[in-house]
């Protein structure tokens, strides 16, 4: 009885010993290294090393805070400005569609950050005239000839601009605006118009030639302005 | 039994090995839940965040239309031209020469600021005496010429005719300081210099109605016709990245 009895521990003793040793050397006892303070030293801690197995390359000059801008300054003389309005003025009342920007010298004049273009509305222009833009703001110079600008409100039965069946996200037509704000416009006036607010330019005979400063919201992408 | 012993051990070895390879570690478990934050022990649900609306493309603007006359631009120059022809000496930067007092009935120009641009505008006096200039304060007729990294300018000249010089290089470059750099110790303008003249620079004879767009880090000096002055409007537009506060 006593040797059975004795048997029996000696079997579990030993069936324990060997749970514990192969409990003790299984892989997840690798993981207890990542406790602790993996850069102390002596019970210090170290500032890590780092190191690469690809250095990063010099740079090879200092990242410029103006990419993609012009180096030299631009003039434009109020003489040609005024001659850029009559020669539009008088192609449009000769029924001869103009490009604009063709009348006068640096035009379109784009920068990373806005862009200069030349506008001409003509004398009784219909259909859709209403603009909304939403990744822009607009400063806009009166260049020649007189008119009226509609700033703010809503444009009515607004949809979204389309070309060629793409839909240009941010950009909105109408025919009309209701509600906003009515200005006289003539040679040398100056207009603001915020991001998103709704405006309709009319022009009185000879039409109305302005110079519009498109500034970016700043991550708008341009292929999205008009 | 003594001979049994040996395979007992070897078999209960690697049944202890298979066990622990399959157990959940205390350890293991203190390393956390996803992101590396602690699991939580009572269970408790996470709260109901609802997700960020997208960001206006425009944040902070100006949301009314602003229209500028030009003949209130044309009285604004001439009220200024006219104080400056009684105040030969006072200068028109910086506000060194105190308050300036227009007749009343002058239309009062009223700027607009956005995130990306800001609309004023500016007078500048050809000084019969040499005077120390705005803000070097070198002796010279003229106020110093400015370059800015932050910003492009663009001019529209409202009144009175000029000089402009533009491109080249300062000479006698200095950082601007944000209280001018002839007084006492102040805040240096990293993006901000000025100094005179400009050497290798171009000359544009300019007249109310011109344009002039100039790009950031260009160079640009306002050489005012004796008597007469030079307003302008200064639409400043931001590169991007630069504090509005350091523009000037």
């Amino acid at each position: 009885m006593n040797m059975t009895l004795m048997s029996t521990f000696a079997w579990t003793a030993v069936a324990a010993v060997g749970c514990a040793a192969g409990y003790g050397l299984s892989p997840a006892g690798s993981l207890r290294a990542q406790r602790g303070d993996p850069n102390a030293a002596n019970a210090q801690h170290q500032a890590p090393e780092f190191t690469s197995v690809i250095p990063a390359p010099q740079l090879r000059q200092p990242v410029p805070m103006w990419p993609n801008q012009p180096k030299d300054t631009t003039y434009w003389s109020i003489d040609d400005i005024r001659k850029a309005h009559e020669t539009l003025s008088a192609a449009y009342a000769a029924g001869r569609a103009v490009d604009p920007n063709t009348a006068l010298h640096d035009f379109p004049y784009w920068t990373r950050t806005h862009a200069l273009f030349v506008s001409h509305t003509p004398y009784r222009q219909t259909g859709v005239t209403a603009n909304q833009h939403a990744g822009y703001a607009q400063f806009i110079v009166v260049m020649g000839g007189t008119g009226r600008v509609v700033a703010g409100g809503q444009i009515e039965k607004r949809e979204m601009l389309s070309e060629g069946g793409r839909p240009i996200p941010g950009e909105y037509r109408g025919a009309s605006i209701a509600g906003g704000e009515t200005f006289t416009l003539k040679e040398g006036d100056w207009i603001s118009i915020p991001p998103d607010t709704p405006a309709r330019f009319q022009a009185d005979p000879g039409g109305l030639t302005c110079m519009v400063m498109k500034v970016n919201a700043m991550l708008y992408p341009w292929d999205l302005i008009r | 039994m003594t001979r049994h012993a040996p395979s007992l051990l070897l078999v209960s070895a690697l049944v202890g090995y298979a066990a622990g390879s399959v157990s959940p570690r205390a350890d293991v478990a203190a390393q956390g839940g996803r992101g590396g934050q602690p699991a939580d022990p009572l269970g408790t649900p996470a709260p109901n965040i609802p997700p960020v609306a997208n960001p206006p493309l425009y944040p902070d603007p100006p949301l009314k239309p602003m229209h500028w006359s030009i003949d209130d631009l044309r009285k604004v120059h001439e009220a200024r031209a006219a104080f400056q022809r009684a105040n030969p000496d006072r200068p028109t930067q910086g506000g060194g020469g105190g308050a300036l007092t227009l007749p009343q009935g002058t239309p009062v120009f009223q700027g607009q600021r956005f995130r990306t641009h800001n609309i004023s505008t500016n007078f500048r006096a050809y000084y019969e005496t040499e005077r120390p200039a705005n803000l070097t304060g070198v002796m010279s007729h003229y106020d110093d010429v400015e370059q800015h990294e932050g910003v492009s300018d663009f001019y529209v000249i409202t009144g009175g005719s000029g000089q402009m010089i533009v491109d080249g290089v300062i000479e006698n470059r200095e950082y601007r300081r944000a209280g001018g750099n002839s007084g006492t110790a102040s805040l240096l303008l990293p993006g901000e210099f000025d100094g005179q003249p400009i050497k290798g620079g171009k000359t544009y004879a300019v007249k109310a109605g011109d344009w002039l767009a100039i790009p950031p880090n260009d160079p640009h000096w306002q050489l005012p016709a004796p008597k007469d002055g030079m307003s302008y409007l200064l639409l400043k537009i931001n590169v991007g990245i630069y504090p509005g506060s350091i523009s000037r």
